[in-house]
């Protein structure tokens, strides 16, 4: 639906985003996440027409766009902060695209009854956007962009500015919204669990590159580069050196001692090469060895317990490593307080399958 | 101690400011014909102003130039503003910095320059001169206020527009436009007011014939000071109270959107039938 081919963009000396290749399918939900500064807004600005690409070309639809303006590109999109014309009450904001496109009289107000009917808004549509509180304007921002029914819905950081609480709600709506109208809606954003949580497809970019794309679970599971394993969610991060395999059992040299991992990461690198090491907390166990044995292959090391945090919903617990290195486990708190204090000699394990060896 | 001292020093800064202007105002309701002692109430200089036919075509003068030269530079100032306001290159920067040049260059200077210029180009002088003298110092005093007004709008509105099948005249005319009118009236009625009392480059643009209030004035002054120039000049200080009273109030509602956007919401209680 949309496709963008070896897209780069530069304002002056500084390169925004950096030859870009990707491709959005018809009714997908794909989130452009990075932190702030990566190019992920100025590859959706490039797409509703705002920003030209310096070099590469933007398809929508099979067709290319990149000497269309704004007004002649078949997408629409909900602005940061809403954008709303302040002069017009939310009926005429929401109009405004059926009027241009010269929709007749009763055609326009069944089209804004049913899009403020989407949004929940329909008793607001005499109110002026000043009159509404953030969540609401963002509301009608939304039905002003699908009101047009766009091939394509561009989403810039629409719940930035609303409050955690409002912003969970508006999450679960947008994705269902999404469902609803089964359309195409590229959303960008730098909250890592808003992507995970409503994303079909998440790409990471970084310093104006994309990383890796692919789904949520991909994403944390199998991150493809350092960043993606550090960006999305906890992370444990060892140097290690691959070490020389022997066909059924693979090891990496940690900084004292050799840590098993699975045989296919093992494969992907050449022995002597310097890496990381990716375990998320969740798959790291402390107790006593086999204490959990599911019959998988565990990665084993000993370590001294530095501290326990406690946030809630799980505990994490922070192991010093006899060489220096930190490895923190996180245990859903209902499996009770781990019975160890500061101080205390434990053994921490994970499964082989669960360690992901990274380039830098 | 120190309270008392403030009241003391704004009361005197006050009675300096004000003073002066107060006098004149009272002294055009003076019945006596000195402009010393108070011997009476009268409206009879003002009736005798209506009557001069000499003061009246000043005044002629003076408002047809004013209207004229407004509207002109009203026109080319929101045009410069909006243009600096869409596109944002060098050229639009040394663009932005040259037209605050009129604001500092010595008034005299500016006479003396478009007379200069004038008399190269074989334009008489007349209201014409005049006329074209103000449109250029007004200029950059509409600009100003409306680029003040624009910097206050939110940019993605106008991309909002775009965005929604406007083109960019479709989103000039229908969003940037009408929220930038408390911006653009606000900088008529100033340019009004610095064209309607105008000495220097008046002076020096006008020729026979073209003689305005502010000049009329200075000639008659010239032949003593009568009660007649008091009241011509309260009027003239009650039209440019009353504009300027009216921009900064504009420019207020103006900087604060959203009061104005209530004014407009009680103003129609009925509320406008769907379109």
């Amino acid at each position: 639906m949309v496709r963008l081919e070896a897209v780069t963009k530069r304002f002056g000396e500084t390169v925004a985003v950096d030859n870009v290749s990707l491709e959005v399918q018809k009714g997908e939900f794909l989130t452009l996440l990075g932190p702030s500064g990566c190019g992920k807004t100025t590859t959706l600005r490039m797409i509703a027409g705002f920003e030209k690409p310096t070099c590469g070309s933007i398809y929508i639809n099979d067709r290319p766009v990149d000497n269309l303006p704004p007004y002649k590109r078949e997408v629409n999109t909900v602005f940061q902060n809403y954008a709303l014309f302040p002069h017009m009450k939310v009926k005429d904001n929401v109009a405004f695209g059926l009027r241009i496109a010269g929709l007749e009289r009763s055609e326009i107000k069944r089209r804004v009854d049913w899009a403020l009917d989407l949004v929940q808004l329909t008793s607001y549509g005499d109110r002026y956007p000043h009159q509404l509180s953030g969540g609401q304007q963002q509301r009608v921002a939304l039905a002003r962009a699908i009101v047009c029914r766009p091939r394509v819905l561009l989403l810039d950081e629409p719940l930035g500015a609303l409050d955690l609480k409002l912003r969970k709600e508006m999450q679960l709506e947008l994705k269902s919204l999404q469902r609803h109208l089964e359309m195409t809606f590229i959303h960008v954003t730098h909250d890592q669990e808003e992507a995970l949580i409503i994303s079909d497809r998440i790409a990471v970019m970084e310093s104006g590159a994309v990383h890796q794309v692919a789904s949520a679970a991909e994403v944390y599971e199998k991150p493809a580069t350092l960043f993606v394993a550090q960006f999305i969610g906890d992370v444990n991060i060892l140097k290690v050196t691959v070490a020389d395999g022997d066909g059924d059992e693979a090891y990496v040299q940690g900084t004292e001692s050799k840590i098993p991992i699975a045989v296919e990461e093992h494969r992907r690198y050449a022995p002597g090469q310097v890496l990381n090491l990716a375990v998320r907390p969740e798959h790291v166990r402390i107790g006593e060895r086999g204490a959990r044995d599911t019959g998988e292959p565990q990665a084993v090391l000993g370590g001294v317990v530095n501290n326990l945090l406690y946030l809630g919903s799980t505990l994490k617990v922070q192991v010093v490593l006899p060489g220096g290195d930190t490895v923190t486990a996180a245990f859903p708190n209902s499996s009770g307080r781990p019975e160890f204090r500061a101080g205390d000699q434990v053994c921490l394990s994970w499964p082989v399958s669960a360690g992901r060896l990274l380039g830098q | 101690m120190s309270r008392k001292f403030m009241w003391f020093y704004v009361g005197l800064a006050l009675f300096f400011l004000y003073l002066p202007v107060l006098i004149l105002v009272v002294l055009s309701f003076n019945a006596s014909r000195l402009n010393v002692n108070w011997t009476g109430f009268t409206f009879s200089w003002y009736a005798e102003l209506w009557r001069d036919r000499d003061i009246m075509l000043a005044a002629r003068n003076s408002l047809l130039v004013a209207f004229v030269s407004t509207a002109i530079s009203t026109v080319l100032g929101t045009t410069l503003a909006l243009g600096l306001y869409y596109r944002r290159d060098i050229l639009n920067r040394i663009v932005d910095g040259l037209i605050y040049v009129p604001l500092v260059v010595p008034e005299t200077v500016m006479g003396i320059s478009l007379l200069a210029f004038y008399t190269k180009m074989g334009l008489g002088l007349g209201l014409t001169s005049v006329i074209l003298a103000h449109v250029v110092f007004c200029i950059p005093f509409v600009t100003l206020i409306v680029q003040a007004r624009l910097a206050g709008l939110d940019y993605h509105i106008l991309e909002a527009a775009m965005d929604l099948g406007a083109t960019e005249l479709r989103a000039l005319l229908q969003v940037m436009l009408p929220l930038t009118v408390p911006g653009i009236v606000a900088g008529g009625l100033l340019a009004f007011t610095l064209s309607l009392d105008d000495f220097i480059v008046t002076f020096f643009t006008a020729g026979p014939g073209a003689t305005t209030l502010p000049i009329y004035i200075y000639s008659m002054v010239k032949l003593g000071v009568s009660p007649k120039v008091n009241a011509l000049s309260t009027i003239m200080l009650a039209i440019t109270a009353i504009t300027v009273i009216t921009v900064v109030f504009l420019l207020r509602t103006g900087s604060n959107g959203r009061k104005a956007h209530e004014k407009a919401q009680s103003s129609s209680v009925t509320g406008l039938p769907f379109t």
